[in-house]
């Protein structure tokens, strides 16, 4: 019994923290998110566990957070208003050439992360070249390009 | 790989065949998964209301809770209930415990610990030094289980009632 409730605590407990911690911090993984995400399975793990070392309850504990896992996602396909909450919404970062500061700032992302991103995917080279660049849901950076005239 | 063919317009090797059956694969394994919490939340994996048990009465000065369901490496509880009955004219209780069950076990602390333990060829006997009162005084084994499987244990007082008991543990 206990296997079960605590992970479905801790399930909440990581998704409100990471959702309230926002989009881009888990988005564009850096070498020092990964060793954060790292230390927190560490921390975590130990709560969860408690004392507890044999396989069933290992096996409980992960059947417990990807059945809520499931469960969460078979519920946000129905209820686009619980997508919002969980997921975020995507944002224009740049609109039609021009870039959007306001936004770019409550996002954490300057122009730098936007031509990163283009140099990645598509292989533009000036800010001149973006049509539209959008932070999608998942914290990723799309980028449009203006069509060659 | 027979079944598969690429479509028509692009280079993708689409095995709509075998999707759809991993698709149906995949609904029976979560409802297996929700089954499986479902009985692990009512206790058949230990530590629930299906998970406790006890044995013996209030009246007979002997009751034992105990877990029908442990897991091998994890922590475990054994309480015992001293009534009256059970009490010895020097406020003393005595309490075996079968020493083929308690092998397979660790035994982490008693509380409140026992005054003396004396070795039996087949059990341990405990002696408590208990006031006189008339609800039941509660002694806690804390364990550590390292039995896998079936194991069968028996608690009693020397002279009295003696309750025997069955545990699964699961690896």
């Amino acid at each position: 019994m206990d296997s079960v409730i605590r992970a479905a605590a801790v399930y909440f407990m990581l998704l409100i923290v990471f959702r309230l911690a926002g989009n881009r911090s888990i988005g564009q993984i850096t070498a020092f998110d990964f060793v954060l995400l790292l230390i927190i399975s560490e921390a975590i793990q130990a709560a969860m566990t408690t004392g507890d070392h044999s396989m069933i309850n290992a096996f409980l504990i992960v059947i417990t957070l990807v059945g809520l896992d499931i469960m969460m996602s078979l519920w946000k396909q129905r209820s686009t208003r619980l997508e919002k909450i969980l997921d975020g919404v995507p944002v224009l970062l740049m609109e039609n050439g021009k870039l959007n500061r306001h936004i770019m700032n409550k996002e954490r992302v300057d122009e730098g992360d936007i031509l990163a991103a283009a140099r990645e995917k598509i292989g533009i080279e000036r800010v001149d070249q973006i049509k539209h660049a959008v932070v999608e849901a998942n914290g990723a950076i799309s980028i449009i390009p203006k069509r060659q005239p | 790989m027979a079944k598969s063919e690429k479509t028509e317009t692009t280079d993708i090797t689409e095995d709509l065949g075998f999707q759809q059956k991993s698709w149906a694969v995949q609904r029976v394994a979560w409802l297996v998964m929700l089954a499986l919490s479902a009985a692990a939340l009512l206790g058949l994996f230990g530590g629930g209301p299906f998970s406790g048990a006890e044995v013996g009465t209030d009246g007979s000065g002997l009751r034992i809770s105990y877990d029908r369901f442990v897991r091998q490496e994890a922590p475990a509880t054994l309480n015992i209930h001293v009534g009256a009955p059970a009490l010895r004219a020097d406020s003393t209780a005595q309490i075996w415990i079968d020493r083929k069950w308690l092998a397979e076990m660790e035994v982490k602390r008693i509380t409140p610990e026992p005054e003396s333990s004396l070795v039996e060829p087949d059990r341990i006997l405990y002696t408590f030094r208990i006031v006189p009162s008339s609800a039941p005084t509660v002694i806690t084994w804390y364990l550590e289980t390292h039995a896998l499987g079936r194991s069968r244990g028996a608690v009693g007082v020397p002279g009295g009632p003696s309750y025997p008991f069955s545990q699964f543990a699961y690896p």
